[in-house]
């Protein structure tokens, strides 16, 4: 076996002539090599999903079992709540992404829109909650729409490609948090959410709005899942992200589709910033941009373009930040997050689920 | 240790002596590639010879530019065996095997529109010592000499082509006939042994096409460059090449002059009985 | 609401003025590294700050704790942004360019997390102070040498200096053969590999480059503010930096010095406007400003003040 690896070395790195009939006998070894490795790799191959999944389930077993039940289960609880919001916001990021190709660099600051309209109507207002939250999924979905039909459709009339786009949304995201900052200043705000009332299971606690936050964003995602899945808009909207010339010369309306997709990503951003603010208690201008790279490492850490896949990546990613201070100091754990996104890109830029199809 | 386990052939031999050996100037055997299900070549074996103008037809899909692409380097071939004049080159990044002297051209032409005619010709240049940045500091004289001697082989080669009067117009602003042009002229600067065209004639007016041909033959004669082309019109592949190289399905399915090949019936039948279905 | 009126007095304030050059210095100095990745190399770099920070807590780190000299540890701390560069660059230049975008903006991110929690070695949010008498006692002697009482007088002869010297060095360096490769590479990979080039090892070299720069601003912004910490390095800082490489144009370097100085009028111009606005909301508005810059150029004048529209290659 040696042999045949040190012989297909030397011949792909040696400048010596060979003719066919000696080069052909080599390879025969080469192959058999080639098999027996082959096999393990395939064995991964053919269900990524399920080697990723192993691995994970995997690290969960070890830091069980070295940590002790306890530990793990809080981690794991403050993991599934950071998670449910990042899916929230990664949802979003990578429908934009799979039907226009845009990585909007704006849609942290989304969220951080919708915190404050929330806190608008929740605080400077007074009216309940949920009132606020309707009203900052229905304000932050009209700002995407709205974008989309003053800054976004003309430059793509103009066949804008990446750099412009990239850095106008780099551009927008300035004007928005910093507009922010102007009218609301950079002073802590926290929205009228009971965050000090616990409640106590199997020795663990969660933290009542957080409960709430947890179970809104999963039966929210469970129907923007079925939405993709079964209605016609979902539909063509998947249509769109898999083939956009297919898509509309089969009839799909373009524009339509598209405001219909900023309108779901706002709306999901600005929910997903109450979230956050309800969850966390304090929120600053600077929450969407403090939380975009997150965002980004859920929906690379699910394969980009992929909805279902950012929705298991944000938990994913919850779940990684939080077990990672069971080894390292708390304050790492964004970073964490960081690395877990450059080493995804670098080992599996397709995603950990390596699903090559969009949404 | 474990070298010792290979037999070291022909170490030292001449290039003569091998090409006297083995008239291919390009051996391809076994080659496999898939993408996800399609089997775009499933084993293929074929050889061009030396000094040759060998044609490759097949119909769309049969894998020929996925052969292009799996042969200089820019697809990883499964397996197999490619040797360009007696080395192998599988498993060797794009850039060295064009270095090595096999250069080629894609279907879609990649001529560098935001630069200069002439510095899409000039990049083409091998051996320019400017291009290390070491020398660039270092030996600046060296380069400079060396761009001398590029600039005059590239204009010449433009004057050649009826380029020269394009040379400082960025190349962005050519006519698509033109653009093919320039392409075979750039693949030129580098001093190809065997140039691989895919369908160069695809696209452009049957004058300017005319004239592609014409310098395909002087070069074949002056230079002793091979050519291998990926083409659909027949007239020209019956007309212009020594042999025939015809793929399906990924497989060569027939190969020898165009005489034999036009009258073999799995060409007749694979072949144009697809071409009919394509229409 | 009254009509803002601007007051001409602050102008003749020669101390801000001296300190707004240096910045607008150290930005030209940052952008040429972006030029070359960007306008002329087609790589989206994300992560400059990155090694703007890497060479200024190098710098700092080997000075106050190893107790090098300052001199020394110059060279030492380019060195080891182009090592991170390399780094870096090695697994994640041969990803789709957006890609390698998310990934250098993350690679910056992580290093500020390090500046921000390595505190042993940056003291954290505390900073960093002290690392530059060596450079004090030049700038004090070029200062009496100048016979001015301008403090800044100095490091802005020397930031400028510095950045018209690399400014003419790119644009040399462009016009070889070398960076004739390059801008095959910006354009088409593919086409530069079947002429014979190897593309990576190119993108490499021009990452590695704009580290080398990068760590230079990164020193010129220590000594400016005699003090490090995690905040100045934010993300912020590159795209700021993309609001200058784009108003100077796209694959033009003698672009970068008129896009800094304008952009940098424009930014600090705001103070002198009285606009009823606190000190916090004057912040926020620059980076109102600097986004705003972006936007507009990108939807009316991608090609910038400089560059050429035939060389938009990366879709104008
Ligand atoms: N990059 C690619 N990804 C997936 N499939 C490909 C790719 N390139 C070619 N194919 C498929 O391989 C087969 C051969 O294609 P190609 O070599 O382009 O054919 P030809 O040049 O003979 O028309 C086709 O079925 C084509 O769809
Ligand atoms: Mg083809």
């Amino acid at each position: 076996m040696w042999v045949a690896a040190s012989a297909a070395y030397s011949l792909a790195n040696d400048e010596r002539r060979w003719d066919t009939g000696e080069v052909v006998e080599l390879m025969r070894s080469v192959r058999a090599l080639d098999a027996q490795r082959g096999r393990l790799r395939r064995a991964v191959g053919a269900r990524p999903a399920l080697a990723g999944l192993a691995f994970f389930l995997a690290i969960a077993i070890a830091l069980l079992i070295a940590k002790g039940a306890n530990a793990f289960g809080q981690t794991t609880v403050f993991g599934v709540v950071s998670g449910s919001y990042f899916a929230l916001g990664a949802v979003g990021l990578t429908i934009v992404y799979g039907v226009l190709r845009l990585v909007n660099f704006a849609h942290g600051d989304f969220l951080t829109f919708g915190a404050y309209m929330a806190f608008v109507i929740n605080v400077t207002v007074g009216l309940p909650l949920i009132v606020a939250v309707l009203f900052a999924i229905a304000t932050t979905g009209a700002v995407g729409v709205g974008l989309e039909l003053f800054m976004w459709r003309p430059m793509r009339a103009k066949g804008a490609g990446m750099l412009p786009l990239l850095l106008m949304s780099i551009g927008l995201a300035f004007v928005i948090r910093n507009g922010i900052q102007m009218v609301a200043g950079t002073g802590e705000r926290n929205l009228r959410v009971n965050v000090t009332s616990t409640i106590a299971f199997l020795g663990l606690r969660i933290g009542r709005t957080e409960l709430i936050v947890v179970l809104t964003s999963v039966v929210v995602l469970t129907l923007v899942g079925l939405m993709l899945r079964f209605t016609s808009l979902g539909k063509q909207m998947r249509a769109l992200a898999d083939n956009a010339e297919l898509a509309e010369a089969s009839g799909v309306d373009t524009n339509r589709i598209i405001l219909a997709t900023w309108l779901l990503a706002g709306g999901l951003a600005g929910l997903a910033g109450v979230l956050y603010a309800s969850a966390v208690g304090v929120f600053t201008p600077d929450l969407g941009f403090l939380l975009l790279l997150s965002l980004f490492a859920a929906v690379i850490l699910g394969g980009i373009g992929d909805a279902y896949g950012a929705l298991a990546g944000g938990f994913l990613l919850g779940l990684i930040q939080e077990w990672s201070t069971l080894v390292i100091d708390a304050r790492w754990k964004v970073a964490v997050g960081f690395a877990a996104l450059i080493i995804t890109l670098v080992l599996r830029p397709q995603g950990i689920f390596g699903r090559a199809r969009a949404i | 240790m474990a070298e010792a386990a290979v037999r070291v052939p022909g170490r030292g031999d001449e290039p003569s002596a091998a090409a006297d050996r083995d008239d291919a100037i390009l051996t391809v055997s076994g080659l496999e590639l898939r993408f996800g299900g399609v089997h775009a070549l499933a084993g293929t074996d074929l050889d061009v010879r030396r000094g040759s103008i060998t044609a490759l037809i097949g119909p769309n899909g049969a894998g020929k530019t996925t052969l292009f692409n799996a042969v200089t380097g820019f697809y990883r071939a499964e397996r197999g065996v490619v040797l360009f004049d007696g080395q192998p080159v599988l498993g060797r990044p794009p850039h060295a095997i064009a270095r090595l002297g096999m250069a080629r051209t894609f279907q879609l032409t990649k001529t560098l529109a935001a630069m200069p005619v002439l510095d899409n010709m000039m990049l083409a240049a091998p051996d320019q010592p400017g291009e290390r940045l070491a020398n660039v500091v270092l030996h600046p004289r060296r380069w400079r000499a060396r761009e001398d001697v590029v600039r005059a082989r590239a204009l010449a080669l433009l004057d050649t082509f009826d380029l020269r009067d394009q040379a400082y117009a960025y190349a962005g602003t050519l006519s698509g006939g033109q653009r093919k042009l320039l392409e075979l002229a750039r693949v030129l600067m580098l001093e190809p042994r065997l140039i691989l065209l895919d369908e160069p004639m695809a696209g452009i007016n049957p004058a300017l096409a005319q004239r592609l041909l014409e310098h395909i033959h002087a070069l074949r004669e002056r230079e002793h460059v091979t050519f291998f082309f990926i083409e659909h019109d027949m007239d020209v592949v019956m007309g212009q090449s020594d042999r025939v190289v015809v793929m399906s399905q990924g497989e060569v399915i027939a190969d020898g002059t165009p005489e034999r090949v036009s009258r073999d019936a799995r060409v007749i039948d694979a072949y144009l009985g697809s071409v009919e279905d394509d229409r | 609401m009254t009509l803002s009126s601007i007051s001409f007095s602050a102008f003749g304030q020669a101390e801000f003025w001296i300190g707004v050059g240096v910045l607008a210095g150290i930005y030209g100095i940052f952008v040429l590294g972006l030029q070359l990745n960007v306008g002329f190399t087609g790589i989206i770099n994300f992560g400059q700050v990155g090694f703007m920070s890497i060479g200024a807590y190098a710098m700092a780190i080997l000075v106050l704790k190893a107790h090098w000299s300052f001199w020394l540890s110059l060279p030492a701390a380019t060195a080891v942004a182009v090592a991170t560069g390399l780094l870096i660059g090695l697994p994640s230049l041969r990803l789709r360019a957006d890609y390698f975008a998310i990934a250098t903006i993350a690679f910056a991110e992580i290093i500020r997390y390090v500046a921000e929690n390595a505190r042993g070695l940056t003291n954290g949010n505390i900073g960093l102070l002290g690392f530059d008498s060596s450079w004090v006692s030049v700038s004090n002697s070029i200062q009496g040498w100048l016979s001015t009482s301008e403090i800044q007088l100095p490091l802005l002869l020397v930031t400028w200096g510095l950045f018209g010297v690399l400014t003419v060095v790119m644009r040399r360096v462009q016009g070889t053969p070398w960076g004739r490769v390059l801008r095959a590479v910006r354009e088409d990979e593919d086409a530069a590999r079947a002429l014979g080039k190897n593309v990576f090892s190119y993108k490499l070299q021009s990452l590695a480059i704009a580290a080398t720069l990068g760590s230079l601003a990164g020193y010129l912004l220590a000594l400016d503010l005699a003090f490090l910490s995690p905040d100045q390095f934010d993300p912020s800082v590159t795209f700021t930096g993309y609001a200058v490489l784009i108003l100077g144009g796209l694959a033009s370097y003698v672009g970068i010095a008129a896009g800094t100085a304008i952009l940098w009028v424009l930014l600090e111009g705001t103070r002198f406007i009285n606009l009823p606005l606190s000190a916090e909301q004057i912040a926020a508005l620059r980076f109102v400003i600097v986004g705003a810059v972006l936007i507009g150029l990108m939807a009316f004048r991608p090609q910038g003040l400089f560059g050429k529209r035939e060389e938009m290659v990366l879709g104008g």
